[in-house]
């Protein structure tokens, strides 16, 4: 479950481990430590949008990036770029 | 070896010629297709960022079916890219061809949009992006097989209607489906633009429509991918994933000096042996020893070690095609993010195993513009195969060809040691360079892994023999030409040999070269690199590698030639070992051959990697500092490398 965060209310698909299948609830823009605008429009245009269903599946051997599975297409993400990602452990879409 | 760039210039024609562009994700097949329709050979590879450039090729394509009726389009092959907000270079060159502000390129009538038919919940929203232009368009779906054996589907009919433009499925590298596409393709005329209003402007609305439009049209490939999964689980372990890496790379030289070192000690006899022919049917004379001497000693010196280069070529190839280059970049990024770059930084350097000049080119995948740059500022370090004739030669002649656990070459060990040195002394400077000069905010990164893929077998041949034929060329260019210059210095002014020694034509040509044009340039810089354990002889040598780096391999070849009597066909790595001072002591020894083998990592002798360097950062201020640092570094690390294996070699502990 989520450690490192500073909001509890806040999860972040950097908090959990893998193996685990979250929902993306959104970016986080806007606030002190949120992601840059053209970083946002990145990583949305790779999918990391509302709704979406993503897999973790394995950290890279030296612990960083992270390799996530999310429509259809298998993307590396480092930690400092999966922290601007909201997530939820509910299964939103069913 | 290095390579032309890939771009090429459109013919200019007067009368308005149909163009039509290609534009879809990365890796998602577009140079692929591109290949198959043009029959051009651009490379392709199965990792994200290959296509960095544009490049046009034509194709005839018949009228309405008409045999006797063609016309020619123009196509052309872009970058990939996930949406039409550039953050890299290539990104940018895609966004200005669409809108016709690349240099020499009008903007296309049509727009064929590419997207991998397994990935289609991802692209299908940047598919809708590009269709906003409101541009004539065509979308072809690649890699329908994949998603068949996935258990996957696509309505097309039901795709059509939600997009508003025609929709091909096609299997590039098979072939199949590129009569109906290129039946599409000669009637341009007839493509729809789709309505802008249907589609969503806003990005995150737009993944909203993609997936509804999907929910009808598409039905979902198998999400597990067993076979990438399985060695994946191998290749990425965290235990034994980096060890196996290594494992792979060293036994990777040891086949270099099992497999490519007799290919190439049987190619330097028939060499020789075509030494001896012309020699014999040759009066002996200037034209003589320009021949035998210049021409076939020196050129054939380099050249002879294209069995190694060729195998080198081919293991990066099956690297790149089979998807595991993405994966080196995954591996490696937590280093290189600590270097303030990222994986797709390696990327770039893995491919200067085979030039400088694609690792150079590959950078512009990179988005940040200081990352790329220290990139380029180091990709030099990473062993190129032209340093492959020099490493080859040294490392035979004065490595013992023993082996340690019975199978292990100790030579085998040594060649990867000096990569090892060379792709470490990359990262070490980059590190300083992004934390020094080329400081800057930390980027994104984000990388794609594809599946694996068994590599095409004529993709990887053609990538062998395009490398083997640009060292061929270069080999009967620069080389030749420096080759028969140095033989003009080696031969001039020419003087009387003693008549003791006149018949014997070994010692009466040393005598001459003594006494060469070129003997007094490296005698005059023999003050500078004598702490590194060289002699003027080498220091020609190292002058004239400035040309190419293959250089020193034919000026030692001219300078050791062998004497041209049938029954003393000694190898140029034994008669280096052979080679006395005037003292009688051997010219060469264990410390100046790895000291020279360390020059080599460091140096920058390559006047086209330079150039490459100038046009792609645009001053000449990057390249004079790569320039005078790495030879600073070469210097600096021979010298240690001469005193110390000197030092060890000659006391008696």
């Amino acid at each position: 479950m989520p450690e490192n965060t500073k909001d509890h209310d806040i999860q972040r698909l950097s908090d959990f481990k893998p193996g685990e299948a979250l929902t993306i609830l959104g970016l986080l823009a806007g606030t002190e430590d949120g992601a840059s605008p053209e970083i946002m429009r990145r990583l949305s245009a790779l999918g990391f949008v509302p709704g979406t269903k993503v897999e973790i599946l394995r950290r890279a051997p030296l612990g960083d990036p992270v390799e996530y599975s999310l429509r259809g297409t298998r993307i590396s993400l480092r930690r400092s770029e999966a922290m601007y990602v909201q997530v939820s452990t509910l299964d939103e879409g069913a | 070896m290095c390579r032309s760039p890939l771009s090429m210039k459109g013919r200019e024609m007067e009368e308005h010629q149909t163009r039509l562009a290609l534009v879809g994700s990365p890796n998602c097949g577009k140079t692929t297709l591109f290949n198959a329709l043009t029959g051009l050979r651009q490379k392709v590879a199965n990792y994200p960022g290959v296509t960095v450039e544009h490049t046009q090729g034509s194709i005839e394509v018949e009228v309405d079916g008409d045999v006797t009726n063609t016309r020619e389009i123009q196509l052309l092959d872009l970058p990939g890219t996930y949406s039409l907000e550039p953050l890299s270079p290539d990104e940018q060159v895609t966004l200005d061809a669409l809108e016709g502000k690349l240099e020499g390129v009008d903007a296309p009538d049509g727009i064929v949009i590419v997207a991998d038919a397994t990935t289609l919940e991802r692209s299908l929203p940047f598919i809708g992006e590009v269709l906003r232009l409101g541009r004539p368009s065509l979308v072809v779906l690649t890699m329908i097989d994949e998603l068949k054996a996935r258990k996957g589907a696509v309505k097309m009919g039901a795709l059509r209607r939600a997009l508003g433009v025609k929709v091909l499925g096609v299997v590039g590298n098979k072939g199949l489906g590129l009569d109906d596409l290129e039946h599409e393709l000669g009637r341009v005329e007839t493509w729809k633009a789709a309505s802008p209003d249907k589609i969503p402007e806003d990005q995150l609305d737009r993944f909203v429509w993609a997936d509804e439009v999907l929910s009808e049209c598409l039905t979902r490939p198998d999400e597990s991918r067993s076979r990438t999964d399985a060695i994946d689980r191998v290749v990425l372990h965290p235990g034994f994933g980096i060890a196996l890496f290594l494992l792979v790379m060293f036994l990777f030289f040891q086949i270099i000096f099992t497999v490519a070192a007799p290919l190439q000690e049987g190619l330097e006899g028939l060499v020789m042996g075509l030494g001896v022919v012309v020699k014999g049917m040759m009066e002996p004379g200037l034209l003589r020893s320009l021949l035998v001497d210049g021409l076939i000693t020196g050129v054939g010196g380099v050249v002879v070690f294209v069995p190694q280069i060729a195998l080198l070529l081919l293991m990066i190839s099956l690297l790149e095609g089979s998807g595991y280059m993405a994966r080196a970049a995954f591996v490696i990024d937590r280093v290189m993010g600590w270097a303030g770059l990222e994986g797709r930084c390696f990327v770039a350097l893995l491919s200067s195993y085979a030039c400088a000049i694609p690792g150079l080119m590959a950078t512009r995948s990179v988005p940040d513009p200081k990352s790329r740059l220290a990139t380029m500022m180091v990709a030099p370090f990473m062993t190129c195969s032209a340093r492959l004739p020099v490493y080859g030669l040294l490392i035979s002649a004065f490595i013992p060809s023993e082996h340690v656990l019975g199978i292990l070459s100790i030579q085998g060990l040594a060649m990867f040691g000096l990569y090892f040195l060379g792709s470490i002394s990359a990262l070490l400077a980059a590190v300083i360079f992004k934390r020094g000069l080329l400081r800057g905010r930390t980027y994104p990164f984000y990388m794609e892994l594809p599946p694996y893929r068994v590599p095409s077998w004529r993709v990887v041949l053609n990538f062998v023999w395009r490398g083997v034929k640009g060292f061929l060329r270069k080999a009967g260019t620069i080389i030749l030409v420096a080759s028969v210059l140095l033989w003009g210095m080696l031969s001039f002014p020419q003087v009387e040999p003693p008549a003791e020694i006149k018949k014997d034509t070994a010692a009466a040509r040393a005598y001459q070269i003594e006494r060469s044009a070129a003997a007094q340039v490296g005698k005059a810089i023999e003050p500078v690199i004598e702490p590194l354990g060289f002699d003027w002889r080498i220091g020609i040598g190292i002058i004239a590698s400035f040309a190419a780096r293959e250089v020193i391999v034919a000026t030692l070849a001219q300078i050791y030639s062998f004497d041209g009597e049938e029954d003393d066909l000694e190898g140029l790595g034994d008669r280096l070992k052979k080679a006395k001072k005037d003292d009688g002591t051997p010219a060469y020894t264990l410390a100046t051959a790895l000291a020279l083998l360390v020059f080599y990592v460091y140096a920058l002798q390559c006047v086209s990697t330079l150039a490459v360097m100038k046009r792609e950062t645009g001053t000449w201020r990057w390249p004079a500092i790569a320039f005078l640092y790495m030879l600073a570094v070469a210097w600096i690390a021979s010298f240690i490398t001469y005193q110390l294996t000197h030092y060890l070699t000659t006391t008696q502990v």
